[in-house]
């Protein structure tokens, strides 16, 4: 590609490689970069200056979708790092976690009125700090392993909350 | 050596004269075409006063077309009515059910004319030349571009439809916008508090859709969009007219019957907005009265699942009805006082009006066809994919590469590999939707990826690189990640136009129009020329350190003084092969000049810059 795009999300939004970042500025330096790159800014334009545009603002749009969301951007800092996590690979070997997981689904599964579903959701949020406080751990101290089993059990978390979030308007609404 | 004329930077804004440019609004029942004049929109009547153009279609066995309230005098069964229904859809699709079709294998299904078979993009581009001789007309010009408004749930198949129809209509597509965000664009909200939500409820006659907008310091982003192409305001007629058959006791009438129905049932139910109490004349010369309370029960069902599809969007975007700072109504159904009380009811507000809710849409695209052409506005439209993008595995189940809301353009790699020795081709299946079986979703496009050199199985690496435009519209390339080979795409797209038919149509429309051929294809090619001369040279303008004179510089300087002897000249095809030359031999400056904006996008960033913050 003739583009001069730096190769890391990161670099391209002139963000520190670190797990949190602050949402703002991430916000404010997307736009900044779509005012200047976005194929509408070059509608005027012949076609290669329109195709170039679309390409570097996928690419923008591409790193703002994951940097923007911290589970994306923590499997990015792992595989920046040659860790990339393996939905697969990092399921084994953990039956406690399989035993929560069918505890949690059972729950949504009996979900009773709205009150029960903002108190499991209070409950899911409490655990999810909880691991994400494990998984800054884990990856400070370069244990790839433990990160990466961390952030698959993020990963259930965070479909769990969609499925909670999916379940409430029918469950308010009964 | 013709010398270049370069304006000094500040003085380049003086020369930036009000492009010929409009919007258009390509409705299922009506389209409309509007001008931006000095930051206001209006809509463009024709010699009669009437906005709106029926998107009717009457075919003469000459091949000529009448288009619009001339095509509704005489019989209903001759004329094309709601053909955007019909577009990017084929011969199987449920809504094809409502034409008179060609019979054949067609996957791009035929409308049957008095001047043979045509279509839906054909059809569509008649309409589409209908409102370009009016822009015309109005503008004392060729036209130079468009913005196209699509409703937003339209998938890549049905934009695509679009744009052909453009082309076939000899308009250059500045963009497709979809028609919520057009309206919100109208109304001016684009102004209004920074994070604000808008909702934009749109009812058109053949599509329903809701979008959430957020707008953050002037950029308009389109959170989430939802819908229903297949249902709008011609339900409610249909609702009506199978109640009057009931209530009168008649058997289903002919096509022709049911289309006169049809159009009773639409008069009585737009006076019923305003009346307790309208007439309906029946097929056998009788009437039948339908009050307000009747219509309301009748259209309560059809309310439910649109009310429905909206909790759904809303649960997208991540927003409470209650969440919604303003709520747009668009299309003369919104009128219905039974729909505004349901949707004020969802929203818990009353929602926001006082543009006429038929032209609001067109006013839109007009004001971003403007900002397109001008360049000078600040406004920046981010847009997201409506529905996913899949590619078929193992099962007949759909892979989604790149999930619906996904902001475009996007891009998304996918590697292949053969599961055969010596393989050199690979099938593969593009379809768009929700569900998990591809049987359920639609189908976009099959292409074959050739030439993969001959390996042991699961040895080649085939790297296919599929590309969103802002339009919405996929693009695919591919190769072999090895060797570095091109395979070669045959992009078939699964009920579209290939790109010889596209030819074919342009020819053929060509020989009906009254214009000579030849002079209208050079007077499009002149259009075309002016406007890649005039971007050269405000490229070259502001951007000139950047082609140092030397060999590049001077092929540039040469192609453009080629190109622009040829456009005074009378051959169309030199002044195409001219433009051609012209885009190849500036490709370079092209490319230096898009990564000096990349520099300027990031100039000064700097990570220290970040502090730890709060999280989304």
């Amino acid at each position: 590609m003739p583009l001069e795009l730096p190769g890391n999300h990161f670099d391209l939004f002139g963000a520190p490689r670190a797990l949190e970042l602050d949402a703002a500025r991430l916000e404010e330096r997307y736009r900044a970069l779509q005012r200047e790159l976005h194929p509408d800014r070059h509608a005027a334009a012949g076609a290669r200056e329109r195709a170039l545009a679309a390409q570097a603002a996928a690419r923008v749009n591409e790193a703002y979708r994951t940097l923007r969301d911290r589970l994306a951007r923590a499997a990015y800092l792992l595989e920046l790092r040659g860790e990339a996590p393996d939905a697969e690979r990092d399921a084994v070997d953990d039956p406690e976690f399989l035993m929560r997981q069918m505890e949690w689904r059972e729950r949504l599964e009996e979900l009773g009125g709205a009150a029960e579903a903002a108190a499991l959701g209070a409950r899911l949020d409490g655990e999810e700090a909880e691991l994400w406080g494990e998984f800054a751990a884990r990856y400070e101290s370069a244990d790839w392993a433990g990160a990466r089993a961390r952030l698959n059990r993020l990963r259930f978390y965070r479909r769990l909350q969609e499925q909670l979030r999916a379940a409430r308007p029918e469950s308010a609404a009964a | 050596m013709a010398l270049l004329q370069i304006a000094e930077p500040e003085a380049a804004p003086a020369e930036r004269r009000p492009r010929a440019v409009c919007g258009i609004d390509l409705g299922t029942t009506h389209s409309l075409v509007a001008l931006a004049r000095g930051g206001a929109a209006a809509t463009l009547p024709d010699a009669d006063g009437r906005h709106r153009l029926p998107s009717v279609v009457r075919y003469r066995e000459d091949g000529g077309a009448l288009v619009g309230a001339a095509a509704l005098a005489g019989d209903p069964d001759g004329a094309v009515f709601s053909v955007k229904r019909l577009m990017g859809r084929g011969a199987g699709d449920a809504d094809a059910a409502r034409y008179r079709l060609e019979e054949g294998a067609d996957a791009v299904p035929r409308l049957r004319t008095a001047a043979g078979p045509r279509t839906a993009m054909e059809v569509s581009a008649e309409i589409l030349r209908a409102l370009r001789a009016r822009a015309e007309a109005a503008l004392g010009a060729p036209l130079e571009g468009v913005v196209l408004t699509v409703p937003a749930y339209f998938d890549d198949a049905q934009r695509q439809a679009t744009k052909d129809a453009a082309r076939l209509a000899g308009l250059r597509v500045l963009r497709l916008l979809n028609e919520p965000t057009a309206a919100a664009l109208a109304y001016g909200l684009d102004r209004g508090a920074d994070g604000e939500r808008v909702a934009v409820f749109d009812l058109g006659g053949g599509t329903f859709d809701l979008s959430v907008l957020r707008l953050s310091r002037g950029v308009f982003e389109v959170r989430a969009t939802g819908g229903d192409t297949a249902l709008g305001g011609d339900d409610f007629d249909q609702a009506v007219l199978e109640w009057a058959l009931r209530e009168a006791g008649l058997a289903a009438p002919d096509r022709a019957g049911a289309r006169r129905l049809l159009l009773a049932a639409r008069r009585a139910r737009e006076s019923l907005t305003a009346a307790a109490a309208a007439e309906l004349e029946l097929p056998d010369g009788g009437a039948l009265a339908l009050s307000r309370e009747r219509l309301e029960e009748l259209s309560r069902p059809l309310l439910a699942r649109i009310l429905d599809r909206c909790r759904r969007t809303l649960r997208d975007a991540g927003a409470a009805p209650g969440e919604i700072d303003q709520v747009v109504l668009v299309g003369g159904m919104t009128r219905m006082p039974l729909l505004r009380r349901e949707v004020a009811g969802l929203f818990g507000r009353a929602p926001c009006g006082g543009i006429h809710p038929d032209r609001v849409v067109a006013a839109g695209a007009a004001l971003q066809a403007a900002a397109l052409a001008g360049g000078g506005d600040d406004l920046l439209l981010l847009d997201v994919l409506p529905l996913s993008l899949g590619i078929e595995i193992m099962g007949g189940l759909s892979e989604k590469i790149i999930p619906r809301n996904t902001t475009v353009p996007a891009r998304h790699v996918q590697e292949f590999t053969t599961f055969r020795d010596g393989q050199t081709a690979l099938a593969v299946h593009v379809v768009q939707g929700e569900r998990e079986l591809v049987s359920d979703c639609r189908s976009l496009a099959r292409f074959e990826l050739r030439g993969i050199p001959p390996r042991a199985a699961g040895a080649a690496r085939i790297r296919v690189e599929f590309q969103v435009d802002a339009d919405g519209l996929l693009t695919v390339e591919a190769a072999e990640a090895e060797s570095g080979a091109r395979a070669g795409v045959a992009v078939k797209p699964s009920y579209g136009l290939g790109e010889e038919e596209i030819e074919r149509m342009l020819r053929d429309s060509l020989a009906h129009v009254e214009e000579d051929a030849a002079a209208r294809t050079l007077r499009e090619q002149r259009v075309e020329a002016d406007r890649a001369a005039a971007a050269l040279r405000e490229a070259l303008a502001r951007d000139g350190e950047l082609l140092p004179a030397g060999a590049e510089r001077a092929r540039v300087e040469q192609a453009l003084a080629a190109l622009e002897r040829a456009r005074d000249g009378e051959d169309a095809d030199a002044v195409r092969a001219a433009a051609r030359e012209l885009e190849a031999a500036s490709e370079g400056f092209v490319e230096r000049r898009m990564n000096r904006s990349i520099r300027q996008a990031m100039r000064g960033r700097r990570p220290e810059e970040f502090r730890e913050g709060t999280e989304p």
